[in-house]
């Protein structure tokens, strides 16, 4: 079986219509976003009360991004790049690393599960992280610590949705194991709410502000909690690309074809666990982007995931992106972007359903 | 499907590459601002030197940093380049402060009305701190951490600042154990640092003696250690100090209950309550069925109470010993009040202005108020000195 036919053979009868731009323009496609996303991180960085030209944006970014030093007469003055390096851009990265982790978590997770319905939020995993998130702020852990512990928490829920699944007997059933997620979900978010009950005053209002999912107070250390396991794992997701798409066939079709299945899921979902950790250690709790996005990018490219990956990151970084450059610079006000994310996402989503009339993996 | 070329199938990883190198470049140094080449020390309340440009470009309070107080506090409205956003400009509308500097409150510049973001972040403000280019920042709620490190000169004037309590009190008062129980630190610690900041040190002394002054006088005239009754108080609220200069027991501390819930308030059954800082009026309060068996709500010794700032303090520390002890003092809470704000402000207060300070309204149904009442001093001084 070559690849493209197990691509096509993956690709649900809807998708298969709609992935019509896929085959005309290619690659095209994610390397447009990927272009788009990278102006749209420096459009970003022009919102805000200090008054930045793009092109100033632009020049300060290269330089900082280019190896070697920084020019000794720089054409920008200590306030615009101090409003650059310190203020914005760590906040414009926070929220395009989120973005792109979560769409690719996503894309991974339905590609996996065979189930559209499947998101971080929906099998638990966001609810863990976020536990062990508060967990580790009522016991004032380091940042370290908060990662470490939102990364055991995702983990401990993922292992709990597959290990009732498996109970049920139902591992294959994609269906018991989103019912498993939810009943997860829901146990972890009872904790969480225990622990904001144990919180003293001093620590509710920030669990609470970051549980709603914010990129305030976003600064290069969280950058980089946020881009080393979103970037590395990010990668070793695409890596996996060609087993995905077996996956996709289904676990008999995938072990005929000599894939260790067992395994596999396991490295899946530990990579999945990681990147949404990371985003819930520093942003909290962003809900819908992992279920939306995919979809968005499946019509963009189709389901094959060497396209749908990286496409699905892209979309993803450029959702929230532009979700916090709207608040901040349309709204003026700091709405929470996990509050936006909700009311975009679920009239999307209600859209995508209507749209799809109820074909696509949800009927065999 | 098309076989994709394996050139192609890795141009996606350019875009996350260059995601990678931009993040890269927020580990390089942070960028500083350069020394003022003229400049004086100034030590802020969390005892961080901080050099202030010369000449003086005048001050930003950076965020939750109360433009009221820091008026009330330095009465130097010319030295504000930055008062807040425009939430902090409602906040100060609301203010006695705005009546008396109405020329702040009018003044958009200050404000930063075009500029401003309602946010719970520090860090848009921060963006528009850095536009107005001040001498100084005022504050301990923002970044200062960061502020500092990039080279901004952020002075720390409240005493809670640095995360250590500063004890303060009166000349002749006890130097206090636990701050709460002398609360002067938090009204002297801003007035030392920033009259010191504009350059006038010496009216931070004056003012605190002033203070002091009627404090004192407020002692010698009650005599607390004379009294033979002291009743049994409970501030619900905030408020938690000043307790034995108006000759009153602190009900929760007596019984080591800590905590102010029904049960415990049942408990304690102190014989008047001071509500302070909370949204609830007297009535409210004795209204309330899970109050009805206390000694204080059957009595109607339930009161609104004010702690304020240097200027309405002492007037209501008199107030409160008024209530306690009527027998002993003359009610000479609204003419000092009318007095104090006359000598440091050179403003006179309305008889309503003065009846809202004192929530004379809604303090009308609770024993003892009466002389509060803006008619009652000319009618009963007589009788009373008698």
């Amino acid at each position: 079986m070559t690849e493209t036919m197990v691509a096509a053979k993956a690709a649900p009868a809807d998708c298969v219509t709609q992935s019509l731009p896929a085959e005309k323009y290619g690659w095209a496609i994610p390397l447009l976003l990927g272009v788009g996303v990278l102006l749209a991180i420096l459009a970003s960085l022009c919102i805000g009360a200090f008054p930045m030209s793009f092109w100033q944006a632009a020049r300060i970014v290269m330089h900082l991004a280019w190896p070697g030093p920084l020019p000794a007469n720089p054409p920008w003055s200590v306030k615009e790049i101090t409003v650059v390096q310190v203020i914005r851009l760590p906040r414009v990265l926070l929220a395009t690393l989120a973005g792109l982790g979560l769409g690719i978590s996503g894309t991974a997770l339905q590609g996996m599960m065979r189930n559209p319905l499947v998101g971080p939020d929906i099998v638990g995993v966001s609810s863990g992280a976020a536990f062990g998130g508060v967990l580790a702020m009522i016991c004032d852990l380091s940042p370290a610590g908060i990662i470490g512990l939102a990364f055991c928490g995702g983990l401990l829920a993922m292992a709990c949705t597959f290990g009732l699944a498996k109970l049920a007997e139902a591992e294959t059933d994609s269906m018991i194991t989103v019912l498993a997620g939810v009943f997860v979900g829901a146990l972890f978010l009872a904790l969480i709410d225990l622990i904001k009950h144990l919180a003293n005053d001093a620590q509710l209002p920030g669990m609470v502000f970051w549980l709603l999912g914010t990129f305030v107070g976003a600064d290069a250390k969280k950058v980089a909690m946020i881009a080393i396991p979103t970037l590395c794992g990010g990668a070793l997701l695409m890596t996996l690309r060609w087993r995905l798409n077996l996956l996709s066939l289904g676990d008999l079709d995938a072990k005929t074809l000599g894939m260790n299945v067992s395994v596999l899921r396991w490295l899946i979902v530990a990579l999945v666990s990681l990147i949404v950790a990371s985003q819930v250690a520093v942003s909290g709790l962003v809900g819908w982007v992992g279920l939306v996005v995919p979809h968005c990018a499946r019509m963009l490219v189709g389901p094959d995931h060497r396209r749908l990956l990286p496409t699905a990151a892209l979309l993803g970084a450029l959702f929230t992106l532009g979700l916090d450059d709207f608040t901040r610079a349309l709204l003026r006000a700091e709405i929470p972007v996990g509050v936006l994310t909700a009311l975009v996402g679920t009239p999307l989503i209600c859209f995508l359903l209507w749209k799809s009339q109820g074909k696509g993996w949800g009927r065999e | 499907m098309r076989q994709i070329p394996l050139r192609q199938e890795f141009l996606w990883l350019a875009p996350f590459l260059c995601i990678a190198l931009i993040a890269f470049g927020l580990f390089r140094p942070l960028p500083h601002f350069a020394p003022p080449a003229h400049s004086r020390t100034i030590m802020g309340s969390d005892g961080v030197q901080v050099q202030i440009a010369l000449p003086f470009r005048g001050l930003s309070l950076v965020p939750a940093h109360c433009a009221a107080c820091f008026l009330e506090e330095t009465r130097s409205p010319d030295t504000v380049a930055y008062a807040g956003n425009f939430v902090a400009r409602q906040r100060f509308a609301k203010d006695l402060m705005s009546q008396i500097y109405p020329e702040v409150l009018k003044k958009d510049s200050l404000w930063g009305s075009d500029l401003m973001h309602n946010s719970m972040s520090p860090f848009p403000e921060l963006e528009s701190l850095l536009a107005f280019d001040p001498g100084v920042y005022i504050g301990c709620r923002a970044p200062t951490a960061l502020m500092r490190s990039i080279g901004l000169p952020v002075l720390t004037s409240g005493s809670t600042c640095g995360g250590k309590q500063k004890l303060m009190s009166c000349p002749g008062s006890p130097v206090p154990s636990r701050w709460s129980y002398y609360p002067e630190g938090p009204l002297f610690i801003p007035l030392l640092v920033e009259y010191d900041l504009i350059g006038h040190p010496e009216l931070a002394e004056a003012r605190i003696a002033s203070y002091c002054q009627v404090i004192s006088d407020l002692q010698h005239e009650l005599e607390p250690s004379t009294l033979a009754y002291r009743p049994r108080v409970l501030m619900e609220g905030e408020y938690k100090g000043d307790f034995s200069r108006v000759g009153v027991v602190d009900a929760a501390t007596e019984r080591r209950i800590p905590g102010d819930d029904a049960e415990r308030v049942l408990i304690m059954d102190p014989d008047m309550i001071f509500i302070n800082g909370i949204n609830t009026s007297p009535q409210q309060f004795m209204n309330d069925p899970q109050r009805k068996g206390l000694k204080a709500v059957w009595n109607r010794r339930v009161y609104k109470w004010e702690q304020g700032g240097i200027t309405y303090k002492p007037a209501g520390i008199r107030w409160l010993a008024e209530i306690v002890h009527p027998e002993r003092l003359l009610p000479k809470t609204r003419q000092l009040l009318r007095d104090r704000m006359m000598n440091e402000f050179d403003y006179r207060l309305s008889d309503e202005q003065i009846d809202k300070m004192l929530h004379v309204e809604e303090n009308l149904g609770s024993a003892g108020t009466e002389r509060f009442s803006r008619n009652y001093q000319a009618t009963n001084t007589q009788r009373l000195l008698k």
